[in-house]
């Protein structure tokens, strides 16, 4: 469609012009990988020298990381049940959360695409206001969001279950604008020219081809947020998060180490099985 | 209308008076082309590429938004149209393309309804459901494109030339006057070209759809057309009978560019 011939009277180059314009351009491109590289090496150093990073501590204090993982050759089984009882609650705030978090953020994601909004100004605006909002929900952690809830309507897992939708919001609504995005765009214009309305072409071009994304990025958006739940009752906001610290500050390393054999199996199995759907249905 | 043109304007159906497009790079696709075309015509239009065959068709039923001049349909300015007017408008013409267009993960039969949809009103534009009538229409051009044994299959499971059947039948459902046809043939192999212009040039006689069709094959415009336009560099500048296109209208329209 875009029409390219213009009536170009410009002298053809000769072959010796454009081969020194080759050579010229790999010289431009050698220079700037250099600097790119020396500016690299220069802020690695940097990052190195303001972290007091000491590879040598490691070695020095192997005792004590011996200790931690030590519990994990006799983990503490006695305190299963509440262990499973708080897992579970985690995988509840988990899913509530995500499910709430992507109802809200289907209407919102169709503004936050650029190909469907930035065809005038007031979509251009509506476009810049979503995309702003969401880029500030989603800079801040969900654990701070647990704070903020547990401030508002007081410990329990209910505050997480906020926790996780606010950050949902923010993280679906960005991965679905961007699905939206990646549309082909010849059956909208298809569409358009049999005389459908807007709504028309989004309900019958657009959801078909974005709706396998679509649950394909709530499944990752789960696993996130399943991740970041174990750790919102550190905050008082409800699941794991409580008594993985109490652990912690008891010392009872072999009941962390329990606790964290149930994270980890119920992290990979979501994981796993999460990826394996998303790998059938895109 | 320059000496090419033909005197049509009395009983045209698709009126193109001093169209131009820039495109925002600074590209004039279209260069004040005028162009009258007649109820039930079949009109190829060939040109070298960038010639702006794409850009007219599509500044027919203002896919694309012309610069300056005016399309009418039946008499009708289509480019000063808004909203539900221009919608209502885009009903009377619909539109094939090179690439097909399909929704691909969408059954044959509800890419086949979606014809539908600028003859849908009120609340009913919201649901992805179709009405007993519009389903029966798209069910019966789905037979007239011979592909029904296809309906409940995804798009993206069928071939190219059945895909562009399928895109004729969404166009017939549309119970369209005009039909605007973008290289629809150009990713095709030589004999399914043929059977898809065969079905082309069966809606324009037996439907009376006016055909707009732009194609790369110089052959094939010359046979199934009755009056082929040349276009070079935003111009028409060939109008005429098939049989008249000559060598020296050859040149003129596929002579030398670039360089000279």
């Amino acid at each position: 469609m875009a029409d390219s011939d213009t009536t170009k009277t410009a002298r053809r180059p000769t072959l010796d012009e454009l081969m020194a314009e080759s050579a010229r351009m790999t010289r431009v491109q050698r220079t700037r990988n250099f600097l790119v590289t020396a500016i690299f090496i220069a802020i690695v150093y940097y990052t190195y020298r303001k972290t007091e990073f000491d590879a040598g501590a490691i070695i020095s204090h192997a005792e004590n990381m011996g200790r931690v993982l030590g519990g994990f050759s006799h983990p503490d089984t006695t305190q299963l049940p509440i262990i499973i009882k708080l897992t579970l609650e985690t995988l509840y705030i988990a899913i509530l959360g995500t499910t709430i978090g992507a109802v809200i953020a289907v209407p919102l994601s169709f503004f936050g695409a650029r190909n469907l909004m930035r065809r005038n100004p007031v979509g251009t605006a509506a476009y810049f206001t979503v995309r702003f909002l969401m880029a500030v929900i989603r800079s801040i952690p969900t654990l701070f969001w647990g704070i903020l809830w547990v401030i508002v309507i007081g410990i329990g897992p209910f505050a997480g279950v906020l926790a996780v939708t606010t950050f949902s919001v923010g993280l679906i609504s960005k991965l679905f604008s961007e699905a939206i995005e990646a549309t082909d765009w010849g059956p909208v214009e298809a569409l358009t020219a049999t005389g459908a309305n807007p709504i028309q072409v989004v309900v019958h071009a657009v959801i078909p081809q974005v709706m396998p994304y679509m649950i394909a990025n709530i499944l990752y958006s789960f696993e996130v947020n399943v991740h970041s739940s174990t750790i919102l009752g550190a905050v008082g906001a409800g699941g794991l998060g409580l008594i993985l610290l109490e652990y912690i500050g008891l010392f009872e390393y072999p009941q962390l180490a329990m606790l964290l054999i149930v994270v980890i199996i119920m992290t990979s199995t979501i994981d796993y099985s999460s990826a394996a759907i998303r790998r059938r249905i895109i | 209308m320059g000496p090419l043109g033909r005197a049509r304007a009395g009983r045209s159906l698709v009126r193109v008076e001093g169209l131009t497009k820039v495109f925002p790079g600074g590209t004039r696709a279209l260069d004040s082309v005028t162009l009258d075309v007649a109820k039930g015509e079949f009109v190829s239009i060939i040109g070298p590429s960038g010639s702006g065959k794409s850009t007219l068709l599509r500044c027919i039923n203002r896919l694309v938004e012309p610069t300056s001049g005016r399309v009418m349909i039946g008499g009708q300015d289509i480019t000063a149209m808004r909203g539900a007017e221009l919608r209502h408008a885009r009903r009377r013409m619909a539109m094939v393309f090179q690439q097909f267009n399909l929704v691909r993960r969408s059954t044959v039969i509800r890419n086949v309804l979606t014809g539908r949809l600028g003859y849908q009103e009120g609340w009913r534009t919201l649901l992805p459901s179709f009405s007993k009538e519009h389903q029966d229409l798209a069910w019966k051009s789905l037979e007239r494109l011979e592909i029904a044994e296809k309906a409940n299959v995804r798009a993206d499971t069928l071939s190219g030339g059945q895909q562009q059947r399928v895109a004729l039948a969404r166009a017939l459902a549309q119970d369209p006057e005009i039909l605007l046809a973008d290289e629809p043939v150009a990713s095709l192999d030589p004999e399914t070209a043929v059977v898809v212009l065969d079905y082309l040039r069966d809606m324009n006689r037996r439907d009376g759809i006016t055909v707009l069709c732009s194609i790369h094959h110089l052959e094939l415009a010359k046979r199934y057309a009755n009056r082929v336009i040349a276009m070079r560099l935003g111009k028409i500048v060939y109008d005429g009978e098939p049989g008249a296109l000559d060598d020296a209208a050859y040149s003129r329209i596929y002579g030398r560019l670039g360089y000279d």
